[in-house]
């Protein structure tokens, strides 16, 4: 393996040059379609994913009418993976219909349900398709930052911003050392050290809006990977909540930067007035 | 095979009772029963009963609720459209219960009504070619003991026959758990028991009586209402440990 | 066909009962139900029940050619079915979310996690190896599938023996049975899931029954091995309400200890039964037939009655104990009846429960003269002897209870 002899070498830094706490950088573009509700583009490092939003909007198609469930609106997530998407160069046989992107479809609609004021959408459906058009790392995250981006585009009321974010644990006898920053876990981890035999946690918080204390409200968790001893879940825990804290910061400004832009125009014209 | 009253009947069985009958008399056929010419065949599994003068039936376990008019059912709410709920029964079909099938219920003053409340209600349309119609109000307009049951208890199924046996009135159940217990409960023919007592424990073990009701004959009832009041106490006790 | 509607009385009650710590059926929080573990005629079947939830798993193999990322490895593959013969709202057709999530699940804690050796089911590398598959049916949903999904595989897989195979350079020969001993798998760890629901109160339940997973908020469930290592965790909000606190932590310690019992209980069923196949002894397995019990009136009483007191089953066992031991000392004085015990047991249900919606009653057979015979002789003897049997028990699993019946009607009349 060569990235683990990467990581002894560069003392203390990941293969791509990061520290254990760093994220990659984050670019985001809202607004990024004219025929959607709401849209957004989110780059994180080289992951890139394109999340459009739809609705509300009258149920439509059997989602719409297998559900019993009349008094609150329905989320439709449909997640796919572009065939060119993948970092290593093999091609994927279909975007979407394989297991994994089901799961992820389901899990992201649960990171929505928990965020949007659905009770106020009795009968209606909210639609979100998420394309991702680069996979490098922490994939399923991204596309949560970036739906939770869209929908915000959309004006679909939501109570919080949901923030994905990753840490990974990389299992290597020469990181045992517990001092060692890189053997607690790195956040937000790309492909290669997702590949690593390691754990990947990934974890959809709520963070709490004041940004002095690092918590948050867990909604959806999984874990990846190999197996972890229960000692060091607490660690990889406060870890995550920092990261997701931390992207929400970035997100924040983002989006507060980009509605200044929006409301700029409207608003000299109520001033011209 | 030929079969008389008392007896165990399979499916396709004759009932050698009425065959013989000579006299002239009517004979009706109740559940599970059906003639073919001159024999009288079974079409369900279960013991053969006949009630005077000459009421044959077979009284079968069964857990699939068919209505029938005039029987009184615990329903849930499913929806609230126009100016009828539609009510699940547990039968092949929604039942509707109209707003104004309430006691003091007007075009203006309508019953507070939630999706997901219980009703306790009788039937007042069941044709196999129609939906079954509720009503939670008697031919006086008066309530009675239908209406909304009050979201506070515990909502149970159990099958068809339990509730049967429990509703007869030769059934000690309700009135030996009476003399330890006070509890409400609505019992609806289609299966489905609404039970409320005071605390939750209460509930529980009235719910346990009733659903051990099943298993036990007429003369382990007592035994069973003792062996609950026992329970409870010991349950009870074992709290405030 | 659409699910019944939760009604909100259903919801009140069970979450005021979870608040006061009282669930139910009896349990008490942290309390899982209890397990049994049956096993097929053949290698890796198995039947899993937790509580009242039934589930299949049936591990088979074949011989494939290795995926070209890992040519000198094992494939497994996890499939799990739903149809609708376990609860009604599942869909026969196209694959629900909780099939998805269930075998998300069950790959995740399996195959991720490199629980098995897949390097030992390699017979030539590139071009075969062993492609082992395990088939998850759900018999009877009663809620917390995926434990029980997690335990058949894990019993499956344990269980399962592989033919053996002898290579010649190009040609492989697959051995039956009966030329050489098959060979079972190389498990590296033991891993089982475990699930926990979180109610709007914040307390939180382990082992969820079909009704506490509908009102419960939060969902969680961790894959934990004997070692106690996390194989696989899936967190998830149900519903909005805001105030769950850290559940995960909370219940961890937890989970992990009962997951190395359960470990412990799922091992030493595998192992009971290996051991008795290979010494040709089926007297005392589990087996399949062995899950569906003797047909009594009373049989099936403690499992079909879901709500229960929490010292119910307790009084019950007391209860019958004492009369276990009267009823030894009686059967000591009165050896006559021995013989006509088996069926003539089944002759007092029909004067007293039928009609009275007793099941299983229905397949008696009819006794001969002499069996009833003798039950009167038992009658006569005990009413000498006791009269004070108040009335038939409930939990009557034992013959000697059902005699009871009849006496205490002979004492009536």
């Amino acid at each position: 393996m060569i990235e683990v002899e990467n990581i002894e070498d560069q003392n203390g830094l990941r293969p791509d040059g990061r520290r254990a706490l760093e994220l990659r950088q984050i670019r985001v573009k809202m607004g990024v379609f004219g025929q959607a509700d709401g849209s957004a583009y989110i780059e994180q490092g080289n992951t890139k994913i394109l999340v459009t939003v739809y609705g509300p909007h009258q149920p439509r198609g059997s989602t719409g009418r297998s559900t019993s469930n009349i008094t609150k609106g329905i989320v439709n997530c449909q997640y796919s993976m572009a065939v060119f998407s993948l970092s290593s160069g093999e091609r994927k046989r279909k975007p979407r219909g394989d297991r994994k992107s089901q799961e992820r479809s389901l899990q992201l609609k649960h990171a929505m349900e928990a965020i949007i004021h659905l009770e106020i959408y009795p009968r209606s459906q909210i639609d979100i398709y998420v394309e991702a058009l680069q996979v490098d790392g922490s994939e399923y995250c991204a596309s949560v930052n970036a739906a939770t981006l869209a929908l915000i585009d959309a004006g679909i009321p939501i109570k919080n911003y949901a923030i994905g974010c990753t840490v990974t644990l990389i299992n290597n006898p020469s990181l045992e050392d517990e001092d060692n920053a890189l053997g607690k876990g790195v956040l937000d981890a790309n492909y290669v050290e997702e590949c690593t035999p390691g754990v990947t946690l990934s974890v959809v918080a709520l963070p709490n809006n004041d940004s002095t204390s690092k918590d948050g409200l867990i909604v959806v968790a999984q874990g990846a990977g190999q197996r972890l001893h229960l000692s060091q879940f607490e660690s990889l825990k406060a870890r995550v909540l920092y990261g997701c804290q931390d992207i929400r910061t970035i997100l924040d400004y983002a989006v507060r930067e980009y509605l200044t832009e929006q409301s700029l125009p409207s608003l000299f014209h109520v001033a011209l007035n | 095979m030929e079969v008389s009253v008392g007896d165990v009947v399979m499916p396709g069985d004759t009932v050698k009772d009425i065959t013989t009958i000579t006299k002239k008399e009517t004979i009706i056929l109740g559940p599970g029963l059906r003639r073919e010419a001159d024999t009288v065949y079974a079409y369900k599994a279960g013991v053969l009963k006949k009630t005077e003068p000459a009421v044959y039936y077979v009284d079968s376990y069964q857990k699939r609720y068919v209505p029938n008019r005039g029987e009184h059912v615990v329903g849930i709410v499913t929806q609230k459209g126009g100016d009828i709920f539609k009510v699940d029964i547990g039968a092949s079909e929604q039942a509707s219960l109209s707003y104004l099938a309430f006691e003091g219920a007007t075009k203006k003053n309508r019953p507070d009504i939630q999706v997901g409340d219980l009703v306790f209600a009788k039937l007042l349309v069941a044709s196999k070619d129609m939906e079954p119609e509720l009503v939670c109000v008697d031919s006086h307009g008066k309530e009675k003991k239908l209406g909304i049951l009050s979201s506070e208890g515990m909502l149970f199924s159990c099958s068809l026959s339990l509730i049967r046996k429990i509703l007869n009135h030769n059934s000690p159940l309700f009135n030996m758990l009476a003399h330890s217990q006070a509890f409400e409960v609505a019992a609806g023919m289609n299966g489905r028991v609404w039970v409320k007592a005071r605390t939750i424990q209460e509930t529980i073990a009235i719910a346990t009586a009733i659903l051990a009701a099943e298993y036990a004959p007429l003369s382990g009832i007592k035994k069973l209402c003792s062996d609950i009041e026992k329970t409870l106490l010991l349950t009870q006790s074992g709290n405030v440990d | 066909m659409k699910e019944v509607l939760l009604t909100n009385c259903e919801k009140n009650f069970v979450n005021k009962s979870v608040e006061q710590g009282t669930r139910l059926d009896g349990r008490s929080l942290l309390e899982a139900r209890n397990v049994k573990i049956y096993f097929a005629s053949n290698w890796g079947s198995c039947m899993v029940l937790l509580g009242q939830t039934r589930v299949v798993a049936q591990v088979t193999c074949d011989i494939q050619q290795p995926k070209t990322s890992r040519p000198n490895e094992g494939m497994l593959h996890i499939n799990v079915e739903l149809n609708p013969m376990a609860a009604q709202h599942f869909d026969s057709g196209r694959q629900s979310e909780i099939s998805i999530l269930i075998s998300r699940q069950l790959e995740k804690c399996y195959q991720d996690s490199k629980c098995i050796d897949l390097e030992s089911l390699c017979i030539i590398a590139d071009k075969k190896v062993w492609n082992l598959r395990v088939d998850i049916n759900v018999i009877n949903h009663d809620g917390n599938l995926i434990d029980c999904a997690s335990i058949a595989t894990l019993a499956a897989l344990s269980h399962f023996h592989r033919p053996d195979v002898t290579s010649n350079g190009e040609d492989i020969i697959v051995h039956p049975f009966s030329e050489k001993d098959p060979l079972p798998l190389t498990l590296y760890h033991y891993p089982v899931c475990v699930s926990f629901i979180t109610f709007e109160s914040g307390s939180t339940v382990m082992d969820p029954t079909y009704l506490e997973e509908r009102v419960g908020v939060a969902q969680l469930t961790l894959g934990i091995n004997s070692y106690r290592e996390l194989c696989s965790l899936h967190f998830n909000y149900l519903t909005k309400t805001m105030t769950v606190e850290d559940v995960i932590s909370a219940v961890s310690s937890y989970a992990t200890n009962y997951a190395v019992q359960l470990v412990q209980q799922i091992k030493e069923a595998v192992n009971y039964d290996v051991e008795a196949r290979y010494k040709k002894d089926d007297r005392n397995t589990n087996r399949f037939k062995e899950c569906i019990m003797t047909k009594k009136l009373t049989t099936m009483n403690s499992e079909c009655i879901s709500i229960k007191l929490r010292k119910w089953s307790e009084i019950e066992n007391i209860e019958s104990d004492v009369d276990m031991e009267k009823k030894k000392e009686e059967t000591e004085n009165c050896t006559i009846i021995k013989p006509g015990i088996g069926s003539a047991e089944l002759i007092p249900n029909t004067n007293i429960s039928f009609g009275e919606g007793g099941p299983n009653t229905w397949n008696m057979s009819e006794s001969s003269e002499e069996e009833i015979s003798d039950i009167e002789i038992t009658t006569v003897i005990k009413k000498e002897e006791n009269k004070t049997i108040e009335n038939i028990e409930l939990n009557g699993d034992s013959e000697e209870e059902n005699i009871e019946i009849l006496e205490t009607k002979d004492l009536m009349q």
